[in-house]
């Protein structure tokens, strides 16, 4: 089913928590909700169940616009932020509740119950009430419950929250299996980046209420439309600096507290120009930053801080008053209060407008 | 060797767990105090001076002339106990049913289906009226509204709507009078604790319930129902005992006439004692009251599961109860 959210508005007292919302969600597709908390996912996805009716703007589902259209007759599925398993019900007769609402045979209930309980490994829990079983459970019990009754329409709201990783990882790739499978819409709220980029085919992110762009993840990872975007996919975050705008002839030069940086005339070209002496806001990510010999082009800087991740280092730079990440390789020596040259891969570089926030680099 | 073994060690946590419950009841002491020497003063010292008063020939002369058992026969082969029984049955059941079920509905209007702040105020006040009314004035209110006259409200406007003619209500429905003035006093208390319950319940339960395709009935029998379950068995068991025991307003209504019409047991021995001066006889047909009211009490207890709702806010017993849990989700 294709779902459609156009101009949605939807006001609580003069808070706006869903501001203009433009949404389509493509027949089959699975799409993430990302943005930070407050942000007004849950209001979205209480919208398109019809839990909230919009202030104004039209919800369509397959170009029939369902704005009056009772909750209990739009076949969604559900999975709350909070489970909202009803504690005076059995696992099995919680999942069994849409089902047994929906006046099917009782044997009918029993198979489709058993059915979706093996796939989400819950069958030994089905006689327990949920007050008796763990908040990882909880959640897949209650994702059994959105799913059983094949809506056409399936909403997750932070589904994944409460499980360790590794049962995090490997639920990430059962939805996303069964939800292929079934080939059901579904958006997923989410307000982890690596969830939304690994699971999803397109991500939605929203600040504020608002839509701030919608792409593939590798989309919004490589060309992110403003600094919002840029800061909140990719993990660990893109660094940012303010610096100073100076043209000279077609190279930019970047101006900082105690660095300057030139770019040459084929990486200049992709950004718009400004007027000198403006201020924009260098962005760069720090898998793009390495660290080097002393050399023109270069940011230096003190070692504040070197985190082990694993597989790589952070090395947290000191530049000025502001701080940059950079990652490393496992076998970086550096060391607190070192100095050091950070280089950086200047085709991967973005840069900002200081006021909007908007990218600067052309469209398309 | 081994069952011995496990004998002595149940034996020993058994002396400790004694020990340790005097412990905690000592620690508990300087809080229970107050309540405990109340409970006392108000309750355990009238009831004895009640039964020894039973066991007396007491009359407007006050002596304490014992007489063992006699009292308690007499109440047995009294002829009006008979119709005393059946009409408290009568008026505890029915009232009960307003009280509770009313108030239920009401509860279930105003903060289910209105949800509006003010126009669920506005009708929790009207309803709290009768009980905010001393008994006198509320009774009087009542007397007035049924004047047998043709000036009376309820027969003056059943005459113009309807043009039935005059009838003296309280001669020919004592009872029904009676159950109705007695049940609307209830509902307030009924509406006010379910209205509290049905907004303490998180709202994605109703939101989840929707999208599952659950209509308003459904809602509230699944899903309302379920959760006011405690609230409901307490304000039963609560009403039953209150009612079991209140007469006042039937009192000054009907004083339990005409003849024995309306005539309910705490009201019998209300008259047998101040009415008659027949002070030990009233305290014996009190005394059985309480001791049914006790029976009463604990039977409800009993069957709502009285256990389990104590053990609910224990968090660690509430695992591993399931059985029990599922006999009470039975009612
Ligand atoms: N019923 C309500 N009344 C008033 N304000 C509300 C209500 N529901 C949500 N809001 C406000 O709307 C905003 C968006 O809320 P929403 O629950 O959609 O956030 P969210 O993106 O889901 O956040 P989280 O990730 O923390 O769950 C918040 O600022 C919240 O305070
Ligand atoms: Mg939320």
């Amino acid at each position: 089913m294709e779902v459609v959210m156009r101009d949605v508005v939807k006001r609580f007292g003069n808070f706006k928590a869903v501001d203009n919302l433009n949404l389509t969600i493509k027949d089959g597709e699975f799409m993430a909700l990302l943005g930070p908390s407050g942000c007004g996912k849950t209001t979205t996805l209480l919208i398109l169940a019809g839990l909230y009716k919009p202030d104004s703007g039209e919800i369509l589902f397959d170009d029939k616009i369902v704005n009056d259209v009772l909750p209990k007759d739009r076949n969604i599925g559900m999975c709350f932020q909070s489970y909202a398993l009803y504690p005076h019900m059995t696992v099995e007769e919680n999942i069994a509740f849409p089902l047994k609402l929906k006046k099917l045979p009782k044997k009918e209930i029993e198979k489709k119950v058993n059915e979706i309980a093996s796939k989400f490994h819950i069958e030994h829990l089905l006689k327990r009430f949920p007050g008796q079983i763990s908040g990882g459970q909880q959640q897949r019990v209650a994702l059994a419950r959105a799913l059983v009754k094949e809506p056409n329409l399936l909403l997750l709201d932070e589904p994944l929250s409460n499980l360790d990783a590794g049962l995090r990882i490997s639920m990430r790739a059962e939805i996303r299996r069964l939800q292929k499978e079934l080939g059901i819409t579904t958006v997923f709220v989410t307000h982890d980046q690596a969830e939304a980029m690994s699971m999803s085919d397109r991500i939605a992110v929203m600040n504020k209420g608002k839509l701030q762009d919608i792409g593939t993840p590798e989309d919004l990872y490589m060309r992110p439309k403003n600094k919002f975007i840029a800061g909140f996919i990719g993990n660990p975050p893109m660094n940012f600096l303010e610096v100073g705008y100076v043209l000279n002839g077609d190279e930019i030069m970047l101006k900082g507290e105690n660095f300057e940086l030139s770019l040459p005339r084929e990486i200049s070209m992709n950004f718009m120009k400004k007027q000198n002496n403006e201020r924009v806001i260098l962005g760069i990510r720090p898998e793009h930053l390495s660290i080097g010999i002393e050399a023109p082009n270069t940011i230096k800087g003190e070692i504040f801080v070197v985190e082990h991740l694993g597989r790589d280092k952070l090395v947290d730079v000191k530049v000025g008053n502001d701080r940059i990440k950079v990652l490393t390789g496992q076998n970086f020596e550096g060391k607190m209060g070192d100095i050091v040259n950070v280089h950086l891969d200047l085709k991967n570089i973005h840069l900002f407008d200081a006021d909007d926030g908007n990218s600067m680099k052309w469209a398309g | 060797m081994p069952e011995l073994e496990a004998e002595i060690c149940e034996n020993v946590r058994a002396k400790k767990a004694s020990m340790e419950g005097l412990h905690k009841f000592l620690k508990a002491l300087p809080f229970l105090g107050p309540f405990l020497f109340l409970i006392i003063l108000f309750y355990l010292v009238p009831v004895t001076l009640t039964f020894i008063m039973s066991l007396t020939s007491m009359d407007y002369t006050l002596e304490w002339n014992f007489v063992g058992l006699e009292n308690f026969m007499r109440f047995f082969q009294d002829s009006s106990v008979k119709i005393v029984i059946f009409n408290t049955v009568k008026y505890v059941v029915f009232t009960l049913i307003i009280n509770v079920g009313f108030g239920f509905l009401l509860a279930i209007a105003t903060s289910y289906f209105i949800r509006n702040e003010n126009i669920m105020l506005l009708f929790q006040t009207i309803w709290m009226l009768p009980r905010m009314t001393p008994p006198v004035v509320y009774a009087l209110l009542w007397l007035w509204f049924l004047d047998p006259t043709e000036a009376g409200m309820l027969n003056s406007l059943l005459g113009k709507l309807f043009g039935l003619p005059a009838q003296n209500w309280i001669l020919n429905h004592p009872m029904k009078v009676v159950i109705i003035a007695n049940g609307l006093i209830g509902v307030s208390l009924a509406m006010v604790v379910f209205s509290a319950s049905i907004k303490s319940i998180p709202p994605d339960y109703f939101r989840a319930a929707s999208v599952d395709g659950a209509s308003d009935w459904d809602i509230i029998r699944y899903v309302i129902i379920p959760f006011l379950k405690w609230p409901i068995m307490f304000m039963t068991i609560w009403q039953t005992l209150s009612l079991i025991t209140s007469y006042e307003y039937i009192l000054l209504i009907t004083d339990g006439g005409p003849l024995n019409k309306s005539e309910v047991w705490s009201l019998f021995s209300y008259h047998k004692a101040f009415s008659n001066y027949e002070f030990g006889y009233g305290a014996a047909i009190s005394m059985v009251l309480v001791i049914l009211a006790v029976i009463i009490a604990i039977i409800m207890l009993k069957v709502f599961g009285y256990d389990a709702i104590m053990r609910r806010g224990n968090i660690d017993s509430t695992r591993g109860d399931a059985d029990d849990k599922r006999k009470n989700v039975a009612f």
